[in-house]
């Protein structure tokens, strides 16, 4: 079996990286969306490898926030891919492999969702509560006694907030996409739009967390973390 | 544009922060750094907000079961050949179903193209080189210091020249594709299993079939590279000896041992310059001059009681050589003045 620069591409998208200098000796993670798709069109299998190492799982843990059916969010995975490799002779410049990858996705895992009935044709989820995301509690546990509760805070943040919201905080925060890249995705109608519904979503969330500034703002102090 | 923020929730909305705090580089460190001393008064938030993008995680992160993951991945690589299968008659071992999964063909495929590339070198050798050189005309491309340049070469391959630099090609290509450069260029060659894509340049020959790779061999430098970015590429030296580099490897041709070395390289080191990114690292201040020289057509002029010691390690991108400069001045003890095309470089302490 291949198993073509795993470690490699984890490494790329840990968002917990430290300090920016590129390590001498992991270079192709630097290789431009540019190049790897230039590199599609060609045929190369090894372009093709490092997209598909890149992007699947991230893609089917997309598709599993949306639905509850795994198989279908795999299944879409490939769809997307094999549609790629069968267009490559007529695929145009883009600028994101990221964005057109999310953008296909989503495209069509609504269409199947649709078709089958799973969801209405004004609808985008058939799971309610997906996008679910936590301020990482591990740190505080090592040096307080409050786990407990603020492991109940952190999981309320995501609990208050509307599922697209959810998912427009995720795509920003975790996929680090654009206002515009989002707007394209989620199907919104121009940029702007993409954007109010996110700072709506980044001010709900900050709003919460200031209930709670005591714990979550002022112990990292008193901790010296920052 | 100044960035005012007034609470967390700002500096939340803000894409450049965001993106600085998940995946850090020299200049967005110099950026926040730089802003955190110009509003010490709003640390607290700056912090804060620090701390939320930074711990914010999400609940799930489901993965394909790894069986399937391969599965899928050995679906995708069939798929490629397939619809290759219309375009070139090649054969692939694996249509015996079975044994061998599509991954292992890979290498294989690859094992074969380093042995017909190995095949090539032996058969078309130099008398036709010589008939080719006679009968039809050569086309020269430069770009002179200060300009790069992106030259189409009549197979449909890329060329993209760095500054002071040239390539010379025949109009039309016969049985190999052969290019003669000075200096560095960055190459995106059509893929043409019939056709070798051969490029002079100094001491080294670099055969490649089709795949994109940077050379770098200036008449006046004493090092030189070749860099793969995707594909195969053959480098053979002038006294002989051969090298097979792969995607992520480079091989330095030293000019005063004549000694070749394949290691692993840092892309935007090597080939940043065709993205506009100057990157440095523990370099001398003599190469730091002479590479901005060419990039913005400028000569430096070192003053007497300048004593140029240590290294200099930064990054730009797309940025004016007044801002590189600038940027120097701040971590070395040398400061600039600008006079034209001259650059003054003077000691800071006087």
């Amino acid at each position: 079996m291949l198993r073509l620069n795993t470690q490699f591409s984890d490494n790329i998208d840990d968002p917990n990286r430290e300090g920016g200098l590129p390590i001498v000796g992991n270079s192709v993670s630097t290789l431009t969306d540019e190049l790897l798709w230039e590199g599609v069109k060609m045929g190369e299998d090894e372009a093709l490898a490092e997209i598909y190492t890149r992007f699947a799982n991230k893609l089917f843990n997309y598709g599993t926030q949306i639905t509850h059916d795994r198989d279908l969010a795999y299944d879409i995975v490939q769809d997307v891919f094999l549609y790629m490799v069968s267009k490559k002779n007529q695929l145009g410049e883009i600028k994101s492999i990221k964005n057109y990858l999310y953008s296909s996705y989503r495209r069509k895992l609504l269409r199947v969702l649709k078709r089958n009935r799973k969801i209405k044709l004004n609808e985008d989820y058939e799971r309610l509560d997906g996008f679910k995301m936590e301020v990482e509690a591990e740190f505080y546990a090592l040096t307080t006694p409050l786990t407990v509760d603020v492991k109940k805070l952190l999981h309320k943040i995501s609990n208050d907030l509307p599922i697209r919201q959810r998912e427009i905080i995720s795509l920003y925060f975790f996929e680090q996409l654009s206002y515009k890249e989002i707007a394209g995705i989620m199907g919104f109608s121009n940029l702007r739009s993409a954007r109010n519904l996110l700072y709506k979503a980044i001010n709900n969330m900050s709003e919460v967390l200031k209930k709670h500034e005591d714990i979550l703002f002022l112990l990292p102090i008193l901790l010296n973390m920052v | 544009m100044e960035f005012e923020p007034k609470n967390e929730s700002d500096f939340l909305k803000n894409t450049f922060f965001i993106k600085w705090v998940s995946a850090p580089n020299d200049h967005s460190n110099r950026y926040w750094e730089k802003w955190c001393r110009n509003n010490p008064d709003k640390m607290k938030m700056f912090n804060n907000a620090r701390l939320i993008a930074k711990n914010l995680k999400p609940v799930e992160e489901n993965r394909i079961d790894e069986e399937r993951f391969y599965k899928g991945l050995d679906q995708l690589i069939l798929a490629n050949h397939k619809s290759d299968e219309v375009k070139s008659s090649r054969h692939y071992a694996a249509d015996k179903p079975g044994i061998f999964t599509w991954g292992r063909s890979i290498a294989a495929s690859i094992l074969l193209l380093g042995m017909m590339m190995v095949v090539y070198s032996i058969w078309f050798d130099k008398p036709k080189d010589v008939m080719l050189s006679m009968s039809i005309p050569i086309i020269n491309k430069e770009a002179p210091k200060g300009i790069k340049k992106t030259v189409l070469l009549p197979d449909g391959s890329k060329v993209v020249l760095n500054s002071g630099s040239s390539i010379s090609y025949p109009e039309t290509f016969g049985d190999t594709r052969q290019i003669d450069l000075k200096g560095q260029a960055f190459f995106d060659v059509e893929r043409d299993t019939a056709r070798p894509f051969i490029v002079k340049s100094g001491e080294l020959e670099t055969r490649v079939l089709g795949t994109s790779f940077d050379i770098k061999a200036y008449e006046e430098q004493n090092m030189l590279h070749v860099a793969v970015v995707t594909g195969k590429v053959k480098v053979t030296t002038g006294n002989g000896i051969e090298s097979h580099i792969t995607p992520e490897e480079a091989v330095f041709y030293n000019r005063k041992t004549n000694a070749l070395s394949k290691d692993f390289y840092d892309y935007e080191l090597l080939v940043g310059w065709k993205e506009k990114i100057l990157k440095f690292q523990d370099a001398k201040y003599e190469e730091v001059f002479e590479q901005l020289s060419n990039w913005y057509d400028v000569t430096f002029i070192i003053e007497k009681d300048v004593k140029l010691e240590g290294d200099y390690t930064g990054r730009f991108e797309d940025q004016s050589l007044k801002n590189v400069l600038m940027g120097m001045e701040y971590s070395a003890g040398i400061k600039f003045e600008i006079q034209g095309h001259k650059i003054l470089v003077k000691s800071k302490v006087k």
